[in-house]
This record gives structure tokens, C-alpha cells and sequence, in this order.
């Protein structure tokens, strides 16, 4: 029976190390890395600072990566993680942007960085009141509780991948995660968010 | 709901980018590339290449070598030329069969004529043709089919000969149709599914991947490298109109052919640049070749490429078949066409 299976796959494409690694030669491969994660990167960052800086933070984020390609770990396989870094230490220069956005989310109801969006169909009732305590509460956060939270609920990482993303040991992700995720249930318990401190 | 359910919804109405803004952006971060500067041990091979030469000709003819062009920019045979100032294109350089499958099951949207209506495809072909011992040459055509899409209507298939070619080592024989040549005849409604090639049909198989390999392994043929058999069945529907999800599938299924290589840049029968995937036919000498193009990966036709020259009795390199895909349009009427020799009538 020659008849292949979805188990017998022989042409996967090249992991991320090997065309970095080529791309050492041929400069323009690594535009392959663009296709392949421009799409996750921008969202994750549109989601954080709006459409209206995204574009230029995810084109800066694979162009950091370009400079520093020679020295990414070829035996790191998935370039996303590195990349989730990159576009995280570039979102922090974008601090103040970001949480005047959440407290204005906060204050108004009405998100400044989803407003050229189409709202999900399929989005709750009640979901306005949810999402005011939601941003309050990542206002409210310290920098590194916010990196590593959003980077497991929007950028789909794991534990392990945001310790590589933002250089710390998993233990502190760990940490740095669940402090941040007993504020957003404190928050969403019905406690009055601007009482949150900015001490976390 | 938990908290984290409720965080991963925040938002979650800003989508993945895709499509034309995809493509627009990774042409702007190419020249951001560009822009970047080749760094210096792309050049320094030219050095070792002029070895032998002295000193101070082969620095030389080293700056001759790297001053064309504006610094960075790498130019690939067969790429559209740019006009000074514009950006190049974005010629993305694969790395394997299953990424130019991906980047072609991802390539823009295709026709979706409505009932009644005819999909009009436009193409080149070339294919050994023999009239007799030594009688061998490489028949060429331009054909026009108007294939009703929903198998109701009769259609039209023209056909118009194009200079022959010869056979390698071989000459022109005189019988070979005379370029200009035009055949035209009435295309009847296929009666039984087996045979039925239009866009209703086809958006009725299956959308999943290994559903769509298990339609190739109907195509007639075989006998030999079955894999080869389903990768020739799946190049016949790369170039056929059909709803997205199942030229989708077409793509994806012969991503799960093992065998195929990339066979690089590849012109195809109509001049046109691509990248080309391919999967040998060892019984015939010859590598069946898809050819997708370079910049948006949608699949511009197919060729056969010699390389055994015992097996193929031509030499290796040679391309003795091909397709060329022109364009793929939607009509409402198909040009009046008289039955053809064999052809009995529609009814």
C-alpha cells in the first residue's frame, strides 16, 4: 500500500532555526519568518496598542529580529517565542499609550483601540461591564505581570515560552501570572476597580 | 467563565492579518530588508571566484561585479524587473514543497460563476506528438474551453495550433498541423459524475485534505508509482475553477504525497517566472513540475522536465510537455459551436 496517510507527511516545511540560520546567507529567506508569524505578532500587538502604532511595532519587531538573527539559538526550533520578546520590550516603550487606552476603556466603556473593528458576532451581553473591569485591572498592573499575563491569554504562549520571551525563569512567570490573574478575579469579584492600587 | 476566558475575549475582535494586507506588508519589510544592506560575506565570494587572475584585476572586475544595481538588492533570474525607486516585488524564496503548497493554498480567491453561466479557461499547452517511427514532435496549442458550470449548457472548445517543435534530435514531420490551424466544436453536459470537470461538481468534494488525496486516487492512470499517479491528479485540479475551500483541499492533499521536491525556478510554457514543485515519474525519465508564481504563489501551469535521458530518449533538462494557465473569467453565453467529426448531438 503506497497510498500515503496524513501520518505520513514527508515534505514539512523547514523549522524556523534552519531558514534563520540560511538566512545568515541569503538575507531575504527571512522574509519566510515574516509570512509565518506577521500575522500572531500584529494582532498580538494591535491588541495591545491599537492599529494605529501596530503596524510599525510588528514591522520594527522582525526587522530587530533581522539585526539579531545571528544570535538566535539554532536548536530553539519555533522563532515565535523570540519574537513575542522582541515585540514586548518594543510594546514597553509604548507604555503610557497603553494604559491611557485601558483607563479611558475603563472610564468610557468605548475601547480606543478596537473602535475600526467589527464587534464579534458572537459577543456576550454584559460583556461592556466585564471588559471596563478587565482594563482597569491591566491598567493597574505592574509592566512585567502584564507582559507575562497577556502573553498566555493573547499571545497563546506557554509558560515555558514566555520565560524565553522575556529572558526570566519559569518560576517567575509562573509567579508573575498568578498574582496577576488574582487581580483580574478580584476585579471582575465585583470590587470596585479604581480602588485597585498600582502597586502589583 | 473564568477570568482568563473572559481576558482571552478582550479584544478578540482585532483579526490575524491575511490576505492583501499580508502581501502589502511583507513587500514593505523585503525593502526594509533591502534597505538593510548585504552584509559583507555575501560579497566576499566574488574574490574567491577570480582566483588566478592578479591581484589588481580580480579587485577589479570584484568592483565591476558588485557595483549594477542599488546595494542590497538581489536580483533573481527571471524576476520582474523594477524601474528605479519602486520597491521589487516580494519574491519569497521557499524552502520546501510543503511551503509553496501552503503559499498556494493561501494564493487569492478564484472565479464563482453562478448557475447557467460558463467558466472560460485560457491556456497553453505542449505534448509529444507522433506521426509514426521517427514521426515524433512537440505539438503546441492555444486552447479556449467555455465548460458550462453547472454541467447544463453545452459549451465550446477551441483550439488553435501554434508552431510545432521539434523533438529533440528529431525533425518537424510534415503531417504536423500547420500553426493558425483553428478547431472549434460544442462541448456537451457530461452525463454521469465520473467524467464531470465543472465548478458544480467540483464544489461538491470533499473540503479536507485527505478526503481530497482519496478523490486523486480515482483519476484513471497508474499502474505504476501510484504517488505519482495521485501528484498528476492533483496538478489536473490545481488548474481548475472551483470554490476556495476545495482548491484549498487540492493544495493540502498533495502536500501529504510523499516524494515531491522542489525543483526551484522554473519558466513555464508562456514565459512566465515561477517556483516550481515536483514529483519524478522514474518510469518515464521525466519530473512532473507545478509552477506557481514567485510573488503571489497561484499556480501558473505545469511542465515535464527530462532527467533520465536513457528513459526519456531526450536530453536531461529538456521540457517535452507543459500547460501554461492564462486566465480563468466567468461568461454568461459560449460562443455558437458546430458538433464536432464524432460527435453525435448534446441530447
Amino acid at each position: 500500500m503506497t497510498r500515503p496517510t496524513e501520518a505520513a507527511v514527508a515534505t514539512e516545511p523547514d523549522g524556523d532555526s534552519a531558514i534563520i540560520v540560511r538566512s545568515m546567507d541569503d538575507p531575504e529567506l527571512f522574509a519566510l519568518i515574516f509570512r509565518r508569524h506577521a500575522p500572531s505578532i500584529q494582532r498580538y500587538v494591535t491588541r495591545r496598542l491599537g492599529p494605529g502604532v501596530a503596524e510599525d511595532v510588528c514591522a520594527e519587531v522582525f526587522l530587530v529580529a533581522f539585526r539579531q538573527r545571528h544570535r538566535y539559538a539554532p536548536d530553539r526550533g519555533d522563532a515565535g517565542p523570540w519574537l513575542f520578546g522582541i515585540a514586548t520590550n518594543l510594546i514597553g516603550r509604548q507604555r503610557r499609550a497603553e494604559v491611557r487606552a485601558l483607563r479611558a476603556l475603563e472610564r468610557t466603556g468605548i475601547d480606543p483601540v478596537t473602535e475600526g473593528f467589527e464587534a464579534r458576532s458572537d459577543a456576550r451581553l454584559g460583556a461592556d461591564a466585564v471588559n471596563r473591569r478587565l482594563a482597569a485591572a491591566l491598567a493597574g498592573l505592574r509592566p512585567g505581570y502584564r507582559d507575562a499575563l497577556l502573553l498566555v491569554a493573547w499571545g497563546d504562549l506557554t509558560y515555558e515560552e514566555i520565560a524565553v520571551a522575556l529572558g526570566v525563569p519559569v518560576g517567575t512567570v509562573r509567579s508573575r501570572v498568578n498574582r496577576a490573574r488574582s487581580r483580574m478575579r478580584a476585579a471582575l469579584g465585583g470590587a470596585d476597580p479604581t480602588s485597585i492600587q498600582e502597586d502589583l | 467563565m473564568n477570568d482568563m476566558q473572559r481576558l482571552r475575549e478582550l479584544r478578540g475582535e482585532v483579526p490575524e492579518m491575511s490576505g492583501a494586507a499580508l502581501t502589502e506588508a511583507e513587500r514593505s519589510f523585503v525593502s526594509a530588508l533591502r534597505a538593510e544592506g548585504v552584509p559583507a560575506r555575501s560579497r566576499r565570494p566574488l574574490f574567491v571566484t577570480v582566483a588566478g587572475l592578479t591581484t589588481a584585476a580580480a579587485a577589479a572586475l570584484a568592483v565591476a561585479l558588485t557595483l549594477p544595481g542599488p546595494p542590497g538588492v538581489q536580483t533573481r533570474t527571471g524576476s520582474p524587473s523594477t524601474s528605479p525607486g519602486s520597491p521589487a516585488p516580494v519574491v519569497l524564496k521557499p524552502v520546501s514543497v510543503a511551503e509553496v503548497l501552503d503559499l498556494a493554498a493561501a494564493a487569492g480567491d478564484g472565479v464563482a460563476p453562478g448557475p447557467g453561466q460558463f467558466v472560460v479557461t485560457e491556456s497553453v499547452v505542449m505534448a509529444p506528438a507522433e506521426f509514426g517511427e521517427g514521426g515524433r514532435y512537440l505539438y503546441r496549442a492555444k486552447l479556449t474551453n467555455w465548460i458550462s458550470a453547472d454541467n447544463t449548457r453545452p459549451g465550446a472548445a477551441r483550439s488553435e495550433q501554434l508552431v510545432p517543435l521539434a523533438y529533440p534530435g528529431l525533425p518537424i514531420p510534415p503531417q504536423a498541423p500547420r500553426a493558425g490551424t483553428v478547431d472549434l466544436h460544442r462541448v456537451c453536459p457530461v452525463k454521469g459524475d465520473a467524467a464531470r470537470q465543472d465548478y458544480a461538481y467540483y464544489a461538491t468534494l470533499p473540503a479536507d485534505p485527505a478526503g481530497m488525496l482519496a478523490y486523486f486516487g480515482r483519476f484513471p492512470g497508474g499502474g505504476g508509482d501510484k504517488n505519482f499517479s495521485l501528484w498528476k491528479a492533483g496538478g489536473e485540479l490545481a488548474g481548475a475553477a472551483m470554490p476556495a475551500a476545495q482548491r484549498t483541499a487540492v493544495f493540502r492533499a498533495l502536500k501529504l504525497i510523499p516524494g515531491a521536491q522542489l525543483a526551484g525556478d522554473a519558466q513555464d510554457v508562456a514565459g512566465r517566472s515561477g517556483t516550481a514543485i515536483g514529483y519524478v515519474d522514474a518510469r518515464r525519465g521525466l519530473r512532473h513540475e507545478l509552477i506557481f508564481d514567485p510573488v503571489t504563489f497561484r499556480f501558473l501551469g505545469s511542465r515535464d522536465v527530462v532527467v533520465d535521458a536513457a528513459k526519456a530518449q531526450a536530453p536531461a533538462g529538456t521540457v517535452l510537455g507543459a500547460t501554461a494557465q492564462l486566465s480563468i473569467t466567468v461568461t454568461a453565453e459560449a460562443p455558437a459551436a458546430p458538433l464536432g467529426p464524432k460527435q453525435a448531438s448534446c441530447e
